[in-house]
């Protein structure tokens, strides 16, 4: 069996009784195990998979992935990266994990994460961090680091990530994979270990279009169990996938793109490659201004660490398993577990969120930041008026080093530019793969629509994939 | 320092339940200053009157007593007795 095989080609030979599911799995456990020393991509691979699933008729009947690490799974050690939860089985499934069991998929293991979701890169989490497939020397992004770097070796066709200000988004840029941001609410949180409740988000990374509008579809719809899920049946997205754009098609390009400082110049040429092959495929284009774009770093900032701050005081000693030894009072208990079992990033994000929060600043920055936050979601409301779409890079930035941005937090912080303002306003994004850097690192754009847009986002992406061959190229050395 | 002084930082290191090293304190000092300069932007922006405030609603349903075991909740607490939860004292 060739390795690189998407979802769909692999439902294609089991329709086509040409392979088993049994071999299948055996085909992926095999590559991961063989692998994973190499990249870190996954912190367990599961040796006790209940096959019987795998008979189990459903979309994704058959097909094995990943899923990042704070998504619970029911029974198994759920980390989300961090020493605080080493020891933590999860009581129950996640909805989106009993989703993907319910439509026949095989979870084959727990991707690696930055701790408790916060990091850009990979290198934040407990565990060692994930290298990039392409080069590794760099990161593969992050916070979906594992689930990211797993499916660009072709260790899995399909993981789940989530995404806060950009950690599904990101990893799909720099690894050269499809990645979806959906609308706040589509997909239901219930069993994802919280960093910011207000942005969280569960999303596919997969190999192609088509892979991860079929995901979405075994992932979203309401639940009962989130109230913050929306109202929203169970959808097709795979249903408009023509290849071709929808007639009138009206694309946006941020303004504030083509004059971001420190953008790299190589993300810029691709991204206008991409634009022009939009053009010749008939869309129209026009530049969007969106003035208060340039603050959404700042919002998302201050809002998601004060979420932060109150997600994780939970994490006290008492109840996930990590305690630290030898506290004689209460007080102690909470300090010193915290101290030994949280790392650096998380106490940064803790300690910048009760600052915003606390009585002095409150008004100043979380206030504002709400304030921001509503006034940025207006204007890409009315820029929805005028366009369809709005199209920009994934990120700034190629694929960082290993190493390079780690002390220097805003320089990470910022590659998250362009992915942020999606998380603050819940709206939908998706990422592609548009090019390659001369040093054959991949290069994302996005699709950004309106609330609840994304069947018309894969209609689109889907006919742009089509149209170029980004997506069939594969990184070398993992036959 | 300007935005948070190192006795701001020592506040907060407690308010978050954080007891943080000589070297964390000066490292994480510094950090947070560079990011409380760059969020200073935020007072560039003055909501137009009338829009200050995010728009959002609360979502409710109504109250369901259902039977349920709470060892699942707690079993995983390092010291357990039952199903309660034991902690070292509280109160001197």
């Amino acid at each position: 069996m060739k390795s690189f095989l998407t979802i769909e080609q692999l439902q294609d030979l089991l329709e086509k009784k040409e392979i088993s599911v049994t071999e299948i799995v055996a085909f992926y456990q095999e590559r991961l195990r063989r692998y994973n020393k190499k990249l870190n991509a996954a912190l367990e691979i599961f040796d006790d998979i209940p096959l019987a699933t795998s008979n189990k008729k459903g979309l994704l009947q058959g097909i094995p992935g990943l899923v990042k690490d704070n998504l619970c799974q029911k029974g198994r050690i759920t980390s989300a990266g961090s020493k605080m939860l080493a020891q933590y089985k999860a009581p129950y499934d996640a909805t989106v994990v009993k989703r993907l069991y319910d439509e026949g998929s095989i979870i084959l293991g727990r991707a690696n994460m930055d701790e408790f979701a916060m990091g850009s890169s990979g290198e934040f989490s407990a565990y060692g961090p994930t290298l990039n497939p392409w080069d590794l020397t760099c990161t593969p992004g992050g916070s979906s680091s594992g689930s990211a770097a797993a499916v660009a070796a072709g260790l899995v066709p399909w993981a789940i990530g989530t995404e806060t200000g950009g950690s599904v988004r990101g990893p799909a840029s720099f690894c050269g994979l499809v990645g979806l941001y959906p609308t706040y609410g589509l997909i239901p949180r219930f069993g994802v270990i919280a960093f910011a409740s207000s942005t969280d988000q569960v999303g596919p990374l997969t190999r192609t279009v088509y892979d991860a509008a079929l995901v979405t579809s075994v992932l979203a719809g309401s639940d009962s169990k989130d109230a913050t899920s929306l109202p929203e049946p169970k959808r097709d997205y795979t249903r408009k996938l023509t290849g071709k754009l929808p007639t009138g098609l009206k694309i946006g390009i941020l303004q504030d793109v083509m004059q971001a400082e420190g953008m790299n110049e190589e993300v810029r040429t691709a991204f206008g490659h991409a634009v022009d092959e939009l053009v010749r495929m008939g869309a129209s284009v026009k530049y969007i201004t969106l003035p208060n774009l340039k603050y959404g770093i700042s919002v998302y900032f201050v809002l998601s660490r004060a979420e932060a701050a109150s997600n994780l005081a939970r994490f006290d000693g008492s109840l996930y398993g990590s305690c630290a030894a030898e506290v004689q009072t209460l007080e102690e208990m909470y300090i010193k577990t915290r101290q030994e079992f949280f790392g650096n990033e998380v106490k940064r994000r803790i300690l910048l969120g009760n600052y915003v929060l606390s009585a002095k600043y409150h008004d100043a920055y979380y206030q504002k930041a709400q304030n921001l936050r509503a006034m940025i979601r207006a204007e890409f409301e009315a820029a929805f008026e005028d366009v369809d779409l709005l199209v920009s890079p994934t990120s700034p930035a190629l694929p960082f080093k290993l190493g390079e941005e780690i002390n220097d937090p805003l320089t990470m912080y910022l590659a998250d530019y362009f992915t942020v303002p999606n998380c603050i306003t819940g709206l939908p994004a998706l990422s592609l793969p548009c090019g390659f850097s001369k040093e054959g690192l991949p290069i994302g754009f996005q699709f950004m629509g309106p609330r609840l847009s994304e069947e018309l986002i894969f209609q689109v992406a889907y006919a742009y994939e089509q149209s170029t061959n980004h997506h069939i190229n594969i990184p070398v050395g993992f036959d | 320092m300007i935005y948070c002084t190192k006795d701001e930082l020592l506040k907060l290191a407690k308010l978050s339940s954080l007891k943080l090293s000589e070297e964390e304190i000066q490292q994480f000092g510094e950090q947070l200053e560079v990011l409380l300069t760059y969020l200073n932007e935020l007072n560039e922006v003055r909501p137009p009157k009338g829009q200050e405030g995010a728009r959002s609603i609360n979502v409710f349903r109504e109250d369901r007593i259902i039977q349920a075991d709470p060892t699942l909740a707690v079993e995983q607490a390092p010291r357990l007795e039952g199903t309660s939860i034991i902690v070292p004292k509280i109160l001197e």
